[in-house]
């Protein structure tokens, strides 16, 4: 009976242990698969870890940073933004435009226009009940739109005499440009707001549980609207720092931002069905994919295989960290 | 007593009433696009007599021809309640890879009707590859298709790497300008898909099955349907239409491009939700998405006739989705738009 009662514990801590590897496993792959990106290609080009290559990886990351940060918080409450990338475009060839005339005020402008694209995303998906998908779907066509009329369809340089306007944020700061320290700066922000204001806390609420978290008194609809703020916010901000960057305005700069920025937070571990995640985890993300990113490129990689891999790379990386326990939840 | 019999009565007028009313939006949202469809056409043959010419119909026939192919396919996907974004890439893949295959300026190839039928049976097992990764790993359909779409696309660009080809086959140029009792071949081509797809969806068991899953996929699952089986089945269909599109592009434009495929996917939702079927699944039908694409065609040609940028005419789609889309959905429903 004693000796039967002692098996049985010892299986009970065998399984025990089993799931605390599994846990500490599945909690930490994000960092361990950042490890072996960044490993691999320093073994290919032991270069690739030169201060010089992490300066250029960094301004690289920046803007995706911002995006990707931003873009978290909607995939927290368990919807999704594939505005993002057209809402960068068009503040991109804005700021770049009119940074000549305005001065530094565009920065304050601009941020307001992130805003308000976040803004009328959300109110479209509460108010009107229409999927995340279709409404950033259309939200980008418009955005895009306007990005092309603006410009015309060409990307213009910002004009040299008030080049002196934009300078600063490509000059190096503790051995960083500006725009890292920035990019940095915000992602502290959305950190805290995650962790401490109460709109994070019903975000994720939302994210785990719609109907219980409306039935325990969380404003649902005020969150998800939050939610693609922070999202705008985070991609007006990466367009202006395009616009600082290259110093020129470019139209179609977010296209292929939206796809990274989306397989970044995956990669970081975050769920696309919402409620578990974090910007902390979006930061390795952003990491990993700059660094699979700029290490093709030195490996000599064809840019052509970057969609297919940025594409893959999703994909594997959803799979990985979706929670297939629970058997008849219906996915569309 | 009696009081409890009024009570009972009053309930019952309530209830009758309020199947009425949901009969009465039910037979508006079938109605709708057709009224539409017949308003439009009248507001435009006023507005500009042109529209209505012999030249302006063949126009019309040839602007219908892809988004009629893309948009059959599709429609089995968003009854089932899922979406497919990857459209744009598997076409242009599917474009690009048949230009390289038949006679053309790049290689030597000259494979004929193989090397098109080979490269439309790739992209459909393609699209079953999407499905299985949506049924078997349980990812969102919308996400799994956004990222085969990008990895289609690249695939597209790898296969001529930077200068595509030019297709020099004598056929295609028959193909593309000739017609039969006035509607072109290609016209021809794309209701001959439009009719199968009807053929599958209203006579099939395969096609019940797909309206049960959109319904309801729990009670589908129930009462013993495959739902993997069936889903891997639609988004086959889907990525099988979206080849055939590439393979027309292909024949239309002379040349085998990723860009081909570009902008092509808002077309077929824009139809698809003008025309009545509903995104969240199980609503609508091929007649549905045949006036969706009706009206979508005519606004287009209507926009290029009185000269509307091209930039504009996407953020104007846009719009139209959204607007659609609120109309239709069903706020009674307690689901959870994510």
């Amino acid at each position: 009976m004693a000796a039967q009662t002692q098996t049985q514990t010892q299986t009970n801590m065998g399984s025990k242990m089993k799931l605390f590897v599994k846990d500490a496993v599945s909690r930490y792959t994000y960092i361990l698969c950042a490890v072996s990106v960044v490993g691999a290609f320093y073994v290919l080009n032991p270069r690739f870890l030169s201060m010089y290559s992490v300066q250029n990886m960094l301004v690289e990351a920046a803007p995706l940073l911002l995006m990707a940060a931003g873009i978290s918080f909607v995939l927290f409450t368990g919807c999704i933004d594939l505005s993002t990338g057209a809402v960068a475009s068009c503040v991109c060839v804005l700021t770049g435009t009119y940074v000549a005339r305005v001065g530094h005020g565009i920065i304050p402008l601009m941020i307001l226009l992130g805003v308000a694209a976040g803004f009328a995303n959300g109110c479209i998906v509460t108010k009107l009940k229409v999927p995340s998908f279709i409404v950033t779907l259309c939200a980008q066509s418009v955005w895009k739109c306007v990005a092309l009329v603006q410009s015309g369809g060409g990307s213009k340089n910002i004009p040299i005499a008030s080049r002196s306007l934009v300078l600063w944020a490509s000059k190096p700061f503790l051995h960083f440009p500006a725009i890292c320290w920035i990019a940095l700066a915000v992602l502290m922000i959305f950190f805290f707001i995650q962790q401490k204001s109460v709109v994070g806390k019903n975000i994720f609420a939302v994210g785990a549980n719609e109907r219980a978290a409306r039935m325990a008194g969380v404003d649902t609809a005020k969150a998800k609207i939050y939610a693609f703020v922070y999202s705008g916010l985070g991609s007006a901000l990466a367009g202006m720092i395009y616009a600082y960057k290259l110093k020129s305005s470019v139209p179609n700069i977010g296209d292929p931002l939206n796809l990274m920025a989306i397989s970044a937070v995956a990669l970081g571990g975050t769920l696309m069905s919402g409620g578990k995640g974090s910007v902390f985890r979006t930061l390795v993300g952003v990491l990993t994919v700059t660094a699979i990113s700029s290490g093709m490129n030195m490996a000599g990689v064809d840019a052509f295989w970057k969609d297919i891999v940025y594409g893959v790379v999703l994909i594997g990386a959803i799979a990985v960290n979706s929670e297939k326990g629970v058997r008849d939840l219906v996915v569309r | 007593m009696e009081r409890d019999h009024e009570k009972r009565a009053a309930i019952a007028d309530q209830f009758k009433e309020k199947i009425r009313r949901e009969t009465r939006g039910e037979r508006l949202r079938v109605y709708m696009p057709i009224i539409l469809l017949l308003s439009l056409s009248v507001l435009f043959a006023v507005y500009d007599s042109r529209f209505f010419s012999p030249a302006n119909i063949t126009n019309l026939l040839y602007q219908m021809t892809i988004p009629l192919i893309l948009a059959t396919g599709i429609t089995f996907v968003l009854l089932t309640g899922c979406i497919d974004l990857s459209l744009e890439g598997v076409m242009g893949l599917a474009g690009s890879s048949i230009a390289l295959l038949i006679l053309n300026t790049k290689n030597s190839n000259d494979f004929g009707a193989i090397g098109v039928l080979v490269p439309i049976a790739g992209c459909a097992l393609i699209g079953a590859v999407t499905g299985l990764i949506h049924t078997k790993l349980r990812i969102a359909s919308f996400i799994v298709t956004f990222a085969m779409g990008s990895i289609t696309a690249g695939l597209a660009v790898l296969t001529y790497r930077g200068v595509p080809a030019v297709i020099k086959v004598g056929w295609a140029n028959d193909l593309s300008v000739g017609s039969f009792w006035g509607v072109p071949y290609l016209t021809w081509i794309a209701l001959g898909i439009f009719a199968a797809g009807c053929v599958l969806l209203y006579c099939t068991a395969f096609g019940c099955a797909v309206y049960a899953i959109g319904d309801n996929e729990l009670a589908a699952k129930a009462s013993g349907t495959h739902i993997d089986a069936v889903k891997t089945a639609v988004f086959a269909i889907c990525a099988c239409t979206s080849g055939i599109a590439g393979f027309i592009s292909c024949v239309r434009l002379k040349i085998g491009q990723a860009a081909m495929g570009s902008d092509q996917l808002f077309p077929a939702i824009t139809a698809l939700v003008i025309g009545g079927v509903s995104l969240s699944g199980g609503k609508g039908g091929m007649l549905q998405t045949f006036v969706g694409v009706l009206i979508y065609t005519e606004l287009q040609n209507f926009l290029t006739i009185i000269g509307v940028d091209a930039y504009y005419k996407k953020a104007v789609q846009g719009v139209i989705i959204i607007i659609a889309v609120a109309m239709t959905v069903s706020r009674s429903r307690k689901t959870i738009s994510k």
